[in-house]
């Protein structure tokens, strides 16, 4: 039923399509792989595979695939569990269809699609590794696009990004999309959560390690 | 001076003035009788020299009648006669003066001899009176030990008597019969007061008819000599009882008693009964007799009492040998190297064993090594002092091989004369331990069924329930999206419905938390727990800290649902009713159990451990605890009135997952 509301929602948009549609966890990752969508929506509680586990399996295996997490629980361990296990973002169900339309697509153009105030506390929770950050592997990231992923972390959106560091907005979505390409992911929170948990980013130094 | 009549009245004093005045008149007489008579001789010797001589006499008679002093005076007596004689009619003056002396030299000789050797005969006959003296003591001294010994071999005889027997009736009679013996009586009678009825109970009689012997059974406390003797703990003399006023029953001077002596018989100043001696002619009870007879009261009291005490501790001792048959309970002795050295029926009905086939074999025969493991333990502990928990359980295989569960109490046997052992008291808990078992299974399978239900409802509510609320809150957007073909009042009660249908999701989604946290299904225990946490920091306005330490482990989910549901009570119980201002839950994840702490600084309770939860109204308390049970581990609670409550939960590691 719920599904059925879904397609009828997307279909409507011009700009989304639905490829594939599946009824329990295991099915969605072997969709997935087959069909290897830009957007996978995903409830948590399904028979057999639970969707965090599927979400960390898509992961896996398809890092460019977003994963958006559509459920009826509101726990805060949920939102933490699944963006721990890679998903992009987590909605409620009854969200209102537009609002959940706007998700995907703010999802798929890699802005956020967490409250900021939620993705701080969750990435508060992120705690970084024993050993030390991979130096090569930080090297990767230019230091304007740590800057940015830091101010990301912070909860600012592109246009607050680009303002504070003097930049055009696009400028900063480019830095998104190669921060994206060169980690490997498709969100920024995706991005932040794999360089909060590299410690090669820290909230420290923003007071956010309150306890 | 005083002497002076003393020595008038003497005789012998006349006597020897007369002779001292005849001889001082001789001595003179030459001057009144005659004219000198001329140089005669008498014995060869001149006669001035003999009447010289005479002077010897009186001064002589004085030593002997008046000591030395006497003779003294009598020689001074004696030289103031002659000397006048010497220097006034001597004709040979230095012969008479030379004679004289001579006299007067023999005179202090003699009386001085006599002197000495009247004070010697004087000595002489003091020192006999003295031996005699000492002679008569000494006879005394050897009388009365000689009937001391006497006494003391009565005494002696009637002890050894009485000393080897053990049954009362034996020993009064041997006493009779030695103090029938020993001093001259025709009556020996030992009455014994019975406590119970307060009567005097004739035990041995000597001497007296049957009749007699029936009539004085039975005397009351009071009653006659004896009943007196009783009550005043004083010996008793008749020395008369034909003439005794004091004598009220007729039987007695039928029986033709005259004196008697009665003394009572003591144990450590109480009297136990009384000795009756009597003759049936007049006796005269000597003190040595009193004396004896007293001592012989107080010995046989005591050795009454002694055989009283050993008659009621074979009483009790028969009665303990049926308590030990008939004992519900099964009851074992073994000794040091686990031989059984007595079982009761009960122990018999047990192990389904014949007497003989236990008796003098080894407690191993019922007990596995693993048991005997813990029966050498027990052992050890109670050897050492140490303090064991009693009854433990045990298990003991029957002759048949099967198993039953027994509460075993042991305790160590110490008793004198007897090789030490060990008592072992049990009670067959097979029945209950299965009752239990039943229980506990049935308990396990209810709240098993719980969750189970819970979960369905929990499933079928987000499955179904709050699936069909999406729909129908997505139908609505589309309503609400279509805003043209709705008036504007139509389009505000839309949105009413919509906000209603989200306070519902809401509600819904509560409602599944209640039922079954999804977190606890999906993501596991850890972070179920610190969502609870959080709800207590965030709806009960109570500080609370979660704390993990040692490496994350995981339970069987049915498991983690159980100390899900206890922590999730005792932040309950910290929320209602602890008024608690911090919190803190520590989950601890050991080597050999894993503990769940849960601690509050709120106010505490009254708490007991061995009342039972329920009993006292902690019911959610008795479900935790079941629930610990069924996790295999235990709940240990901890707290006082304003200290706090602590809340352990240990499950051992064997329940571990991985």
């Amino acid at each position: 039923m719920v599904r059925e509301g879904l397609r009828e929602l997307i279909r409507r948009e011009a700009d989304m399509e639905v490829v594939g549609e599946a009824g329990d966890g295991e099915e969605t990752v072997r969709l997935a792989m087959e069909l290897k969508p830009d957007i996978v929506l995903m409830d948590i509680a399904m028979p057999g595979l639970n969707g965090i586990e599927a979400t960390r399996q898509i992961k896996e295996n398809l890092p460019h695939t977003c994963v958006l997490i559509l459920t009826a629980y509101d726990n805060p361990e949920f939102i933490f569990a699944v963006i721990e296990a890679g998903a992009a973002g987590y909605l409620l169900k009854n969200i209102r269809g537009r609002e959940l339309v706007n998700a995907i697509r703010t999802a798929h153009e890699g802005e956020s699609v967490l409250h900021p105030a939620i993705a701080r506390e969750i990435f508060a929770r992120l705690r970084p590794p024993e050993e030390r950050p991979h130096q090569e592997k930080l090297a990767l990231l230019s230091e304007r696009e740590l800057q940015v992923l830091r101010l990301g972390a912070e909860g600012l959106s592109n246009k607050q990004i680009a303002a504070k560091l003097s930049l055009g907005s696009r400028t900063i979505q480019t830095h998104w999309r190669n921060i994206f390409n060169k980690l490997g992911v498709c969100s920024r929170t995706e991005a932040i959560v794999y360089c909060l948990r590299r410690g090669w980013l820290s909230l420290e130094e923003e007071g956010s390690e309150r306890r | 001076m005083k002497k002076l009549p003393v020595i008038l009245r003497d005789g012998r004093f006349w006597i020897l003035l007369l002779s001292f005045l005849l001889i001082t008149f001789l001595h003179y007489a030459q001057l009144f009788l005659f004219s000198h008579p001329g140089e005669s001789s008498l014995l060869g010797l001149q006669r001035h020299t003999v009447e010289r001589i005479f002077f010897l006499a009186p001064i002589i008679l004085g030593g002997v009648i008046f000591g030395l002093k006497g003779g003294l005076i009598c020689l001074g007596l004696a030289l103031a006669a002659m000397l006048p004689r010497v220097f006034l009619l001597s004709s040979y003056p230095r012969t008479a003066l030379l004679e004289t002396l001579i006299v007067c030299v023999a005179g202090v000789w003699a009386s001085w001899w006599l002197e000495s050797h009247r004070r010697e005969v004087g000595q002489r006959e003091q020192a006999l009176l003295r031996l005699e003296a000492v002679r008569k003591e000494l006879q005394s001294y050897i009388q009365s030990i000689r009937e001391n010994e006497k006494r003391l071999s009565v005494l002696h005889s009637v002890t050894a008597a009485i000393g080897r027997l053990i049954a009362i009736d034996d020993i009064l009679s041997a006493a009779a019969d030695k103090i029938k013996e020993a001093i001259n009586v025709d009556v020996v009678l030992v009455f014994l007061l019975d406590e119970g009825s307060g009567r005097l109970r004739l035990r041995t009689h000597r001497g007296v008819s049957n009749e007699f012997a029936q009539q004085v059974d039975g005397l009351r406390v009071g009653e006659g000599f004896n009943g007196w003797v009783v009550q005043t703990g004083e010996p008793c003399l008749i020395e008369d009882s034909t003439i005794d006023p004091r004598v009220a029953r007729e039987i007695v001077r039928k029986e033709g008693m005259r004196s008697q002596y009665i003394v009572p018989l003591k144990s450590r100043e109480r009297v136990v009964g009384t000795l009756c001696t009597a003759s049936y002619s007049l006796k005269e009870f000597t003190t040595e007799e009193q004396e004896l007879l007293k001592l012989i009261g107080a010995e046989l009291g005591v050795a009454v009492e002694k055989a009283m005490l050993y008659e009621e501790s074979q009483r009790m001792g028969r009665r303990f040998r049926e308590l030990f048959e008939r004992a519900h309970d099964a009851i074992w002795l073994h000794d040091f190297q686990g031989k059984i050295l007595a079982v009761n029926r009960a122990a018999l009905e047990l192990t389904g064993y014949e007497p003989d086939e236990l008796l003098g074999q080894r407690v191993s025969k019922f007990l596995t090594p693993k048991q005997l493991e813990l029966a050498r333990e027990v052992r050890r502990k109670l050897l050492s002092g140490e303090e064991i928990k009693q009854p433990y359980e045990q298990t003991l295989i029957r002759k048949d091989g099967t198993k039953v569960v027994v509460m075993v109490t042991t305790s160590l046997l110490t008793e004198e004369g007897m090789p030490p052992a060990f008592q072992n008291i049990m009670r067959d808990v097979t029945r209950e331990r299965q009752l239990q078992e039943n229980l506990r299974l049935y308990v396990r399978q209810i709240t098993k069924a719980q969750e189970e239900e819970r979960k369905r409802i929990a499933r079928e509510l987000h499955d179904d329930t709050i699936q069909a609320l999406v729909v129908l809150s997505r139908r609505l957007d589309d309503l609400l999206s279509n805003k043209p073909r709705s008036s504007q009042k139509m389009l505000s009660q839309l949105e009413g419905i919509r906000s209603e249908l989200d306070e519902t999701l809401k509600r819904m989604r509560r409602f599944i938390q209640d039922l079954r946290p999804p977190t606890l299904e999906y993501l596991g225990l850890l972070p179920a727990l610190r969502e609870l946490v959080l709800q207590l920091n965030q709806q009960a306005g109570i500080e609370s800290v979660f704390h993990v330490r040692g490496p994350e482990r995981h339970f069987a989910p049915e498991d983690e649902v159980l100390i899900y549901r206890i922590v999730q009570e005792a932040l309950r119980n910290v929320w209602k009713h602890s008024r608690a201002r911090k919190a803190q839950i520590v989950i601890d994840f050991g080597q050999d159990k894993t503990r769940v702490m849960v601690e509050d600084d709120g106010r505490g309770f009254e708490f007991r451990e061995d009342s039972g939860f329920v009993r006292v109204g902690k019911i959610g308390l008795a479900g935790m605890q079941e629930r610990a049970g069924l996790l295999g581990g235990q709940l240990i609670v901890e707290s006082s009135p304003g200290k706090g409550t602590k809340v352990v939960l240990e499950i051992p590691s064997g329940r571990l997952r991985d």
